[in-house]
């Protein structure tokens, strides 16, 4: 990266080098970061003799749906019932935290009421906690109020998160004081400032809140993989780990299971990239 | 101090101020001038009613729950039985596992931390230039971060199995791949390279979002007091952007200390070959649901807590200011 100042011809030739390099690296990293996806998908459509070569096929010589809906194949294994589970938890998680993490922000932004700030640092305090030393007791408790194995189980331990709270915190201070002054004066109370003025003015933030969310609570596999300990209540990341510890040498079955599990993401990402991107580097720089 | 403590007593802050300064605010008593408002004390305590029952019952007294545990013996059923440290005796002093365990676990944060920090540093730097694509090249490295962990360990698995595209590159270019995951001196490092892959691009968007603050100018004066381009990044660029780097080291260290998914998966939860694999929360999480011992795992836990904790104090202090 270093270049002499001074001798123009030098510079640009140097200039060229130096960007072709750049690209060089920017493009081999992109192929680095897509094949193992290419990769799967791919396999996902060959036979299991074809998956097993060790001088690869690139594109499937023989393309079968095979993995995906013959015997074995995750359209008939209990993949759809997976799916079905993880849908109904990521939906009421994310609607849980957007709920509950923006009424807390919004009481910790804009209300006062003692102990407001003690209970804040208790909020982030809760950050400092690693999810290992909370295995044992979630288990407990759940097992105590007798919900393993229940959707309550997969939800309700995970309907708040003190990332939320803090980033509709954070989001409901950048609003102008002045706009609920006025709405005050028209008779509004603190209820009907958070829900009809704060709320609708924070889609961002609550666009972020909910991707990241969902994407989190989709991807989540060590909690509910003891919550749901009965394959009737798998989730797909844990359905997909049994499934692939009983058959792991199925592999276009596995790649086809793994691309039940990505591509919801994917077609999320594509959509709201940019929330995620957002919720990232607010979360990093300010945090 | 003046103007933040306005602000947060509802007097209207200066033009700037609000958003821009990070508020501290006072841990007790009120502010002087106004009284609390009887709606905002009973709607306030009502909106942080429910998250602050879930984060008592599963993190502050889970915590503390856990810290007891590790004084028990217990399988959930029966009723504890006090042992004394006779938990954490057994990890420290007879279980080599869990030394294996600590073991794999550091060395596992240190490398993996080490490289996908340099290598995100590297990219951004580079992405941050007046770069064509800039936002595909942004999208595409950031994908593998939202993608299923368990998904990705299975494709990584595939790629690294004996038989798999790795080797077979390997095999095109004249080398003899290692059985990777069969292998103890290399499994652990397979989990790496995974790992690596997975978090690069997160961390290269955060030190993206840091880089895009340096002033350009700060760099051109740089570059014309005649500092080379490393000098330049190592002197200039760096300083500046401390905080992202804290960040980005903080939670690297914290996530790699707490590494599970990956080896689970693609240890099929064994954490071998020859534990080769086992990290400390796979120790946690077998002690627990596949032995039963939940008063050991407890203890484990309670030490990877203690970790965790030194850890940030530590880069804190390394990273301090001046």
């Amino acid at each position: 990266m270093a270049y002499q100042v001074g001798v123009h011809r030098v510079v640009g030739r140097w200039e060229v080098t130096r960007r072709t390099v750049f690209y060089v690296i920017l493009v081999g990293y992109s192929i680095i970061t897509a094949i193992p996806f290419l990769w799967a998908l791919s396999t996902s459509f060959k036979t299991e003799a074809e998956a097993s070569r060790f001088i690869p096929t690139g594109l499937p010589v023989h393309p079968t749906l095979s993995a995906w809906n013959g015997p074995n194949g995750v359209f008939s294994a209990d993949f759809p019932h997976y799916f079905f589970n993880s849908a109904v938890v990521a939906v009421i998680v994310t609607v849980g935290n957007l709920l509950f993490d923006s009424l807390a922000g919004y009481a910790f932004a804009r209300m006062r009421f003692p102990g407001r700030n003690v209970l804040f640092f208790m909020v982030l305090g809760t950050m400092m906690v690693p999810v290992a030393m909370t295995l044992v007791p979630v288990f407990v408790i759940l097992t105590k109020l007798g919900w393993i194995n229940t959707y309550q189980g997969l939800t309700v331990p995970f309907m708040v998160s003190a990332f939320g709270i803090f980033l509709m915190r954070q989001f409901f201070q950048s609003i102008p004081i002045e706009i609920e002054e006025a709405a005050r004066i028209d008779g509004l109370s603190r209820f009907g400032m958070y829900w009809r003025l704060a709320l609708p003015l924070s889609r961002p933030a609550l666009a972020t809140l909910a991707v990241l969310t969902f994407q989190g609570s989709w991807d989540s596999f060590m909690m509910p993989s003891f919550i749901a300990s009965s394959n009737s209540m798998a989730t797909l990341p844990v359905g997909l780990q049994r499934f692939s510890f009983q058959y792991l040498t199925l592999w276009p079955q596995v790649m086809a299971g793994s691309m039940v599990v990505i591509i919801p993401i994917l077609i999320i990402y594509i959509f709201a990239q940019r929330f995620f991107v957002e919720g990232m580097s607010s979360g990093a720089v300010k945090g | 101090m003046e103007t933040i403590q306005r602000s947060e007593s509802g007097m209207p802050a200066p033009v700037g101020a609000r958003g821009l300064v990070p508020r501290m605010p006072r841990l007790w008593g009120r502010s002087r001038h106004q009284a609390y408002k009887r709606e905002d004390v009973v709607m306030g305590y009502l909106f942080v009613l429910f998250p602050f029952v879930i984060f008592l019952t599963f993190s502050i007294a889970g915590m503390l729950f856990d810290f007891w545990v590790s004084f028990h013996s217990w399988n959930v059923i029966d009723t504890p039985v006090s042992v004394g440290s006779a938990n954490y005796n057994y990890i420290f002093r007879q279980d080599p596992v869990f030394w294996t365990a600590v073991e794999n676990t550091v060395q596992y944060s240190v490398i993996v931390v080490f490289f996908q920090t340099i290598i995100a540093f590297t990219l951004a730097l580079i992405v941050n230039q007046n770069i064509r694509g800039r936002t595909f090249f942004r999208t595409t490295f950031y994908f593998p971060s939202v993608t299923s962990s368990v998904a990705i360990s299975l494709l990584f698995l595939y790629l690294f199995n004996n038989l798999g595209l790795i080797n077979y590159v390997l095999s095109d270019v004249g080398i003899t791949g290692p059985n990777w995951l069969g292998d103890p001196a290399f499994a652990l490092k397979s989990i790496m390279g995974l790992n690596i892959w997975t978090t690069t691009g997160t961390l290269m968007v955060i030190f993206l979002a840091a880089l895009q603050d340096v002033p350009r100018d700060t760099l051109e004066a740089a570059a014309i007091d005649g500092a080379t381009g490393a000098q330049a990044v190592w002197r200039v660029v760096v300083p500046q952007i401390r905080p992202a780097i804290f960040f980005v080291v903080a939670t690297g260290i914290i996530g790699t200390l707490q590494v599970f998914d990956q080896a689970f998966i693609m240890s099929q939860g064994s954490g071998g070959p020859e534990n080769s694999t086992m990290t400390a929360v796979l120790y946690i999480y077998n002690m627990a649901f596949a032995n039963g011992y939940y008063g050991v795992a407890a203890a484990a836990s309670f030490t990877l807590f203690v970790v965790i904790f030194a850890a940030t104090l530590l880069i804190r202090w390394l990273l301090r200011e001046g």
